[in-house]
């Protein structure tokens, strides 16, 4: 695959599906400039992805599972991640849209940040509308401990949604 | 709120996005960052291969260049070579590995974790290694009639480097931990 082949394709998934690596820097990381490390990182992963595609899967699941793999060792070493330098003194890559954000999304976001890594996962593919087979797919695990995982995630997410 | 109601929530950011890309910015940072990348990854390995490596040429320039032929020098050399063979070997078998993105989270953190392993093994056997090179090399300067401060500089040095490289050690001990409780969260069934 040529350099412009790579850049093509990369800059059509960008164009395509940001908002799956939006939603997965959001939940992950909880302030601007680690945001935009994560993104950072997510999206070099993927470039660096891009000649192993195969189309064997989509492409919105392809961007998933490396930006989740990603997502999740980062957020493993996140005490890492504490900016040193001046937030002024960066370049950001995101900013915040100037869309005005739903406050039940915002909250929705700080209760999925509260849960551990790859719970955080479970329910962005559950939110997301995968089925439990591309759940099972995506993370590696049975069918039957994503039912589980889910079941626990919704009764959490359903009990603090009424508090 | 039922679950359905968290999901309309949740999809009514699909047609407006959170944040606003600067694509200037991303482009540069794509460059730079794929080139800081592979320096990061590659740092560790290529300063212990020049390092082991360097010191071979040296004594090997030394035994060539010396009337009075040492055995610690030959041994020295041979085991510094066996320590460059292994970290080459080990780095090869990295890279290959790394060039994976197919794999599935469990997967993902399997590999992590036997990379994380990989470095965990590397940092102890070089940690030891320091006591071998350092008696070697102590035998080498002792037998050639140096002066004793010349020993005691070259021990302070030993003791210095088996320091550092143990708390190098332990920031793969934390690492390779908390990739094995990611596991252990991602397999249980609750």
């Amino acid at each position: 695959m040529t350099e412009a082949e790579q850049k093509y394709i990369f800059e059509e998934w960008l164009n395509l599906h940001k908002g799956i690596i939006f939603k997965i820097v959001k939940a992950y990381s909880a302030n601007v400039s680690v945001q935009d490390d994560l993104f950072q990182e997510i999206v070099i992963q993927l470039w660096n992805s891009i000649p192993s595609f195969k189309k064997e899967s989509s492409a919105s699941t392809w961007i998933y599972r490396v930006s989740l793999n990603t997502a999740i060792k980062w957020a493993n070493n996140e005490r890492k991640h504490q900016q040193s330098q001046p937030l002024e003194d960066m370049q950001h890559v995101l900013h915040e849209s100037d869309i005005q954000i739903d406050e039940r999304l915002t909250w929705l976001y700080e209760e999925i940040y509260r849960l551990d890594e790859i719970d955080r996962s479970v329910t962005l593919l559950l939110l997301d509308g995968f089925s439990y087979k591309e759940m099972a797919s995506i993370l590696g695990i049975t069918e039957s401990n994503v039912g589980v995982k889910i079941n626990r995630i919704k009764k959490q997410l359903i009990y603090k949604s009424k508090k | 709120m039922e679950f359905e109601e968290l999901k309309k929530i949740w999809d009514s950011q699909n047609n407006r996005h959170i944040y606003a890309l600067d694509e200037t910015v991303l482009h540069k940072m794509i460059e730079s960052k794929k080139e800081k990348a592979n320096f990061i990854s590659n740092t560790s390995e290529l300063l212990l291969l020049l390092v082991n490596g360097i010191s071979v040429v040296i004594y090997i320039f030394v035994i060539a260049s010396s009337a009075r032929q040492n055995i610690f020098m030959y041994v020295t050399a041979a085991w510094m070579f066996t320590c460059a063979l292994y970290i080459l070997i080990n780095r090869m078998r990295r890279i290959k590995e790394s060039k994976h993105f197919d794999r599935s989270v469990s997967g993902n953190l399997q590999q992590a974790i036997l990379f994380a392993t990989y470095q965990l093994n590397l940092s102890r056997a070089m940690r030891w290694n320091i006591l071998p090179l350092a008696l070697l090399t102590l035998l080498v300067v002792w037998d050639a009639g140096k002066p004793f401060w010349i020993l005691a500089v070259l021990l302070t040095f030993f003791a210095f480097a088996f320091v550092i490289s143990g708390w190098e050690h332990n920031i793969h001990k934390a690492r390779k931990k908390g990739l094995k409780n990611l596991q252990q969260k991602l397999e249980r069934e609750i």
